[in-house]
């Protein structure tokens, strides 16, 4: 019986996931298979890993919520990155609201915590990298973090942010030239 | 990326997910039990209020009666027949001290009225300085 995760395909899983007996088996897989990808999506956009690891949580348990009557109108990891995605949003929504800060400053605290994350191993270079990202607009951060570090394309980009390529393209370049001007002036 | 995670962390993401999902699954009784009695209980609180908002307002304290009607029948008689009280015995009951400025003017019933609502004079007000 094939048990490496790699053995699956993503309809395999969801026929798995359908029959009762075998959800929990089948959801596991899922989890094995997509936790990497959607960990590092999500800690792109909050830095902090102990928030990263609670909205991790919170889109699986959502994805194991409406896996059931998912209509796979597209596909499964463009679901669970949509998910993601908009989980990490909110997140920062319901910081910015807890503590009455205008996103600026939650993007500056997010900065700061890049400076003090023990869980931060990157050098000066890479530090300053991603302060120059933090300054970008959320969503165009988001773009960018997808495009430059994950190597996605632009139409996978799209489904998740649910925009135009047209739209993405011009983003990242916005996004591009922002992050060289911060890294030019500091 | 220059972030790292804690040790093991992906190793034991599934566990701890898995244990979490199923806690989630079957909540314990009182856990099913409050949201569900929690409109009754807002019902209660809400009666509660009302009784304590009838007592303390319709009735006086150890009565429940004047002058032999009972509060309500009172609180009604001034809504339906406001309109024929003369003006001299509301501006009396509300204000005793009250002296016109202009004694000799007639106010109209309208006046009285759009007066007591200006001033946001009740009916109870009435009622109490009676």
């Amino acid at each position: 019986m094939a048990d490496k995760v790699t053995d699956y395909t993503d309809k395999d899983i969801l026929e798995l996931f359908r029959s009762a007996e075998r959800k929990d088996y089948a959801f596991n897989l899922i989890v094995r298979k997509y936790q990497e990808r959607l960990y590092w999506h999500i800690r792109r956009i909050l830095i902090d890993h102990d928030d990263t690891d609670d909205i991790l949580q919170n889109t699986l348990i959502k994805a194991w919520n409406g896996l059931e009557t998912f209509r796979e109108a597209s596909a499964l990891f463009t679901w669970l990155y949509r998910i993601a995605t908009n989980e990490a949003l909110t997140f920062l929504k319901q910081k910015k609201r807890k503590y009455l800060l205008p996103l600026i400053d939650v993007e500056k605290q997010l900065s700061n915590t890049i400076e003090t994350d023990e869980y931060f191993d990157g050098d000066e270079l890479q530090m300053k990298l991603q302060k120059a990202i933090l300054t970008l607009p959320k969503k165009q951060r988001i773009v960018f973090n997808m495009k430059y570090f994950e190597e996605m394309k632009y139409e996978e980009i799209a489904a998740i942010m649910n925009t135009s390529v047209g739209a993405l393209k011009a983003s990242f370049h916005h996004a591009v030239k922002k992050i060289e001007k911060y890294l030019t002036e500091h | 990326m220059p972030f790292k995670v804690p040790e093991d962390y992906f190793e034991n993401f599934s566990v701890r997910l898995s244990e979490r999902i199923h806690e989630k699954k079957s909540p314990e009784f009182a856990g099913r039990l409050i949201p569900a009695l929690r409109p009754y209980f807002a019902i209660a609180v809400i009666a509660v209020i009302i009784l304590v908002a009838v007592r303390i307002f319709i009735f006086q304290p150890g009565t429940g009666y004047m002058n032999g009607l009972k509060s309500y029948e009172i609180t009604a008689n001034i809504e339906d027949n406001i309109f024929y009280y003369s003006e001299e015995i509301i501006i009396e009951a509300v204000y005793p001290d009250f002296v016109s400025s202009s004694p000799g003017e007639d106010l109209t019933n309208e006046e009285i009225i759009e007066y007591l609502v200006n001033e946001d004079i009740s009916i109870n007000d009435i009622l109490n300085a009676i």
